[in-house]
């Protein structure tokens, strides 16, 4: 049916659907929740009277503060680098902490962040807004790339990956396809959805800017063709451009690279491959907008659209927020009341966003949506038996068997989940939300990738271990080699000098002894017969031992009686 | 922390085991209603009998395995088991019956192997079979109460007499009905199905009816039996509507038991190969294909491992039927298939999302992955 009406549409030439697309492999239609949070304009939210910036960026690497506690910062000045990829002040004020906070992190732990207590004025940093790359065309990629690192600019979109790094990956094959990513495809998020709606013409400014970077051969941004409003501004807004517009069917994963990717190019990404091997490169369009605001604009990346939703928000809405506001202040602004009344708070989406408890944590970079709600809204029933009904199959984006996958993470069959693809599973959820047993599916996967990496962590350190200490084995038996070689010159030595002729056929007999027990060492310094063989006759050694002492304890024994009856 | 944090995904679809076994017994219904026109009150008792028997069965066993009985009894699975034994078991069959069936497919069909989900084996077959093996007889033999009285007059069978009569056959001991006009009617018109009696004659009696513009409502033992095919394709399609079974088994299934009914279908020797229609719409394919072949628990998961399995069933229903001693066979067939689903479950997994080709034998991945 819906093949049906692309047809109908592609024939009738409507923009948007020129490109025959591929449609994604398994997959869910999960209700939207979007019109609320669409209804409003972006709100610009005010800044917040602390902000909370984490150090923690992707994956875990740590960037290192530049600026001391009580110093005072303004509005886009750097507060901490890593490699080169800064992060700055998203207001003027004063490092009031660098400490321990809660942050976004589905573990719960803490971590470190630089504190900036705001005065209020929020007056930008003279360097900050300098329009020095404005006229980019003239400008050499390299210099645009530096510049897009310095302004801290990483994936808006979900992991956050350094988008200088993405742009900079010189090795691999030359980029023809640049996609833009504007599917959007789980529930509630609408933050890319708002963006377009409101700021489609900058966000093209910024496509343009990655244009001009890569020299692709076709530009593609990709949009569901559930966000009617969005694709008619994009329609005006892409006018005179090479980007070419592409609607797909509203399904969830959709937006996700790899299935991305498929439907649009019928490539598939293999396990541990980049898209950039297939000469392919994605982003996001808040990254675009965040590239047009550094590069045009000349502003680093201080905030971002937020979606703010959930069944306790009364006032459901995109906001503009200034990066390290906790999460309490735009919930706030969105007319929660009490934060009591949200029993569970989550940062992304309802399908892959994590949970979290504390609502100072300050919203980052890849803070797309906080749904704030009751805890019937996203209640987990209790686990039932698998029925093998075959559902989760049915929707997995990966084509895996997520009930067999189960088997195998259950019982720790690390071997059978490999063979299964457990590395290729995305944590996407589909298999988790059609279950009709409620098993908590992904939980269970995670638990198994958890158990790999470390299976596999131990493996490399004992690896390690082993051949440290193969080399120690050789040193000691070269070291016990050589002197033993050095003996047996010496000993040879002496017994042809003429004055000790007494002793030189008991010191022959020994040389002899020597020389043997040397040669064998030299080859084979770490002989396992020998080994056996030693171990062997300590074992026997160890019998004897053991039937002496057992003789002696009945001999004690015997003599002992006597003593007893006494 | 008043709560442990939950992990994704947080939202969930309102599926359940109960609504997919509530689905799968509404696309029982037509079937049962088209049975009970044609048969009588039987089905109705033999039902009953099977469900109480089955859950009393299934709520035991997990009071023993200390779990709590009613979480599992309200998932009602055994629910669809003891109604798919139900139809199976002829009306008018002695009580002990359904209920040496219903025990049979609950306790060695599916707790045995641990309880829902892990039984190999479909249970409702299982206590098919085993009621089939032990109690030949009483297997085969459809008794249809009323149909035509011994002295000539027509007694509806879904009225008093026939609830009385079904509830004589049922229980013996109660003695309700009139012994001797009872058993008179039914020594003559008790029938089986209509593959005994086709072997005798080899038509349709449906068709031949409609090409006459006969009474095709008429309660006959064979057109009953055509019409609740008919009504258990009508089920099985609304189950693929309602995406509870894929297409899959049920296709490769019938597609294969057409193919074989063709390449043996001889015509004027209908009474010994049968016609492709009379394999269709005169035995249990219906059922088989879309009710107990599509058994999610005891079949492949992978859709090429469907494909297969469900054509090896296909051969299998054919084979038994005509050269087995068995009248219909689908029952031993799917139960055979059944054991071959670890096999193809293992085998035939789906190329992975970025896999250049399918690996046929998983083995070789593993290795690979070790060496990696």
């Amino acid at each position: 049916m819906n093949a049906l009406v692309r047809l109908s549409r592609r024939l009738r030439k409507r923009p948007g659907y020129a490109r025959s697309i591929k449609s994604l492999v398994g997959g869910i239609s999960p209700p939207l929740e979007k019109e609320a949070t669409l209804s409003h304009p972006i709100l610009l939210a005010p800044i917040a009277q602390q902000l909370v910036v984490p150090l923690e960026q992707y994956r875990g690497a740590i960037a290192t503060p530049v600026v001391k506690r009580g110093e005072a910062v303004h509005k886009g000045q750097v507060i901490a680098s890593l490699n080169g990829m800064n992060i700055h002040a998203g207001t003027s004020g004063i490092i009031s902490a660098i400490e321990l906070r809660p942050v976004a992190h589905a573990s719960g732990l803490l971590g470190m962040c630089i504190v900036i207590s705001a005065d209020g004025k929020d007056t930008w940093h003279p360097r900050a807004r300098s329009h020095e790359y404005s006229d980019y065309k003239a400008l050499s990629p390299e210099l645009l790339i530096a510049a897009i690192r310095d302004a801290g600019i990483a994936g808006l979109g979900g992991a956050g990956f350094p988008t200088h790094k993405k742009l900079a990956m010189q090795n691999r094959p030359s980029i023809d396809t640049l996609i833009i990513n504007a599917v959007e495809c789980e529930p509630y998020i609408a933050a890319d959805e708002a963006l377009l709606i409101e700021r489609a013409g900058q966000v093209v400014a910024g496509i343009e800017v990655l244009c001009h970077i890569l020299k692709p051969q076709q530009c593609i941004i990709a949009i569901e063709d559930s966000k009617q409003k969005a694709i008619e501004r994009l329609i005006a807004a892409l006018e005179g451009t090479v980007t070419e517009l592409v609607i797909i069917p509203t399904r969830y994963p959709s937006g996700s690279e790899k299935q991305l990717i498929r439907i649009l190019t019928g490539k598939e990404l293999a396990h541990g491959q980049f898209p950039a091997d297939l000469g392919i490169h994605c982003q996001n369009v808040g990254s675009c907008y965040a590239i047009y605001q550094a590069i045009v604009l000349g502003q680093p990346l201080v905030s971002r659209i937020c979606t703010i939703t959930g069944s306790t928000v009364a006032k459901p809405q995109n906001i503009e927020v200034t990066l390290g506001t906790p999460i309490a202040e735009a919930l706030a602004l969105c007319g929660v009341s009490t934060l009591a009344e949200c029993d569970s708070l989550i940062i992304g989406g309802p399908l892959m966003g994590i949970e979290i408890h504390d609502e100072q944590t300050p919203i980052t970079t890849t803070t797309n949506c906080v749904i704030a709600s009751k805890a019937e809204t996203f209640s987990q029933p209790t686990e039932q038996d698998c029925i093998r009904c075959g559902f989760c199959a049915q929707v997995c984006p990966a084509k895996l068997l997520p009930q067999q996958l189960l088997t195998a993470s259950k019982q720790s069959l690390h071997d059978q989940a490999i063979a299964l693809g457990i590395h290729d599973c995305i944590e996407c959820g589909a298999c988790n939300y059609v279950c009709p047993s409620k098993i908590p599916l992904v939980q269970y996967y995670r638990a198994e990738k958890a158990k790999l990496r470390k299976n596999t962590e131990k493996q490399q350190r004992a690896r390690y271990w082993q051949t440290r200490f193969d080399a120690h084995q050789m040193r000691v038996n070269s070291e016990k080699a050589t002197a033993l070689d050095r003996r047996s010159r010496a000993l040879s030595a002496r017994a042809k000098a003429p004055d000790a002729p007494v002793v030189t056929k008991l010191y022959d007999a020994d040389v002899n002894l020597l020389k043997n027990k040397s040669e064998t060492l030299k080859a084979a310094p770490m002989s396992a017969d020998k080994t056996k063989s030693d171990i062997q006759a300590a074992l026997l050694r160890a019998k004897a031992k053991k039937a002496q002492r057992q003789n002696s304890t009945a001999i004690n024994q015997l003599t002992n009686k006597p003593e007893e009856k006494q | 922390m008043s709560q442990p944090l939950q992990c994704s995904p947080h939202l969930l679809s309102q599926a359940s085991v109960t609504k997919t076994m509530a689905l799968v017994l509404l696309a029982c219904v037509p079937a049962y209603g088209v049975s009970t026109w044609f048969f009588g009150w039987g089905l109705t008792i033999n039902a009953i009998l099977c469900i109480v028997t089955a859950t009393a069965v299934e709520g035991l066993v997990m009071k023993l395995r200390r779990r709590n009985p009613w979480a599992f009894i309200r998932d009602s699975s055994a629910l669809v088991t003891a109604i798919l034994l139900a139809f199976t078991i002829p009306s008018g069959a002695p009580w002990w019956i359904p209920v040496l069936g219903a025990t049979f497919a609950i306790l060695i069909g599916k707790q045995v192997y641990g309880g829902l989900g892990l039984n190999l084996f479909n249970p409702a077959m299982v206590g098919y079979v085993a009621l089939l093996v032990a109690f030949p007889l009483q297997m085969t033999a459809w008794q249809i109460p009323g149909v035509e009285s011994a002295n000539g007059d027509y007694a509806n069978p879904l009225g008093l007499q026939g609830l009385l009569v079904s509830l004589q056959l049922s229980f013996p001991f109660l003695g309700i009905a009139e012994p001797s006009g009872l058993y008179a009617g039914i020594d003559g018109f008790a029938k089986a199905t209509p593959l005994l009696f086709h072997k005798l004659a080899g038509h349709s009696v449906l068709i031949g009816q409609w090409q006459t513009e006969g009474p095709v409502f008429d309660r006959s033992t064979e057109i009953g039996w055509e019409w609740i095919n008919i009504a258990f394709l009508f089920g099985g399609v609304f189950l693929l509507f309602k995406r509870v079974i894929s297409w899959h088994i049920p296709l490769s299934l019938i597609a294969t038991v057409i193919a074989l009914a063709f390449i043996f279908y001889q015509p004027g020797k209908e009474a010994v190969y049968g016609s492709p229609y009379l394999h269709l719409f005169g035995t249990a394919t219906m059922i088989g294909a879309f009710f107990i072949a599509t058994d999610p628990v005891s079949a492949p998961s992978s859709p090429l491992g469907k494909i297969i399995y469900g054509a090896i069933a296909g051969v299998l229903i054919y084979c038994i039927r005509i050269w087995g001693s068995y009248l219909d066979s689908v029952g031993f067939a799917i139960l055979l298939v059944n054991g071959m689903t670890p096999l193809l479950d293992y085998c035939l997994r789906p190329r992975i999302f970025g896999e250049q080709k399918r690996s046929l034998w998983p083995l070789n991945r593993r290795t690979k992955a070790k060496a990696d």
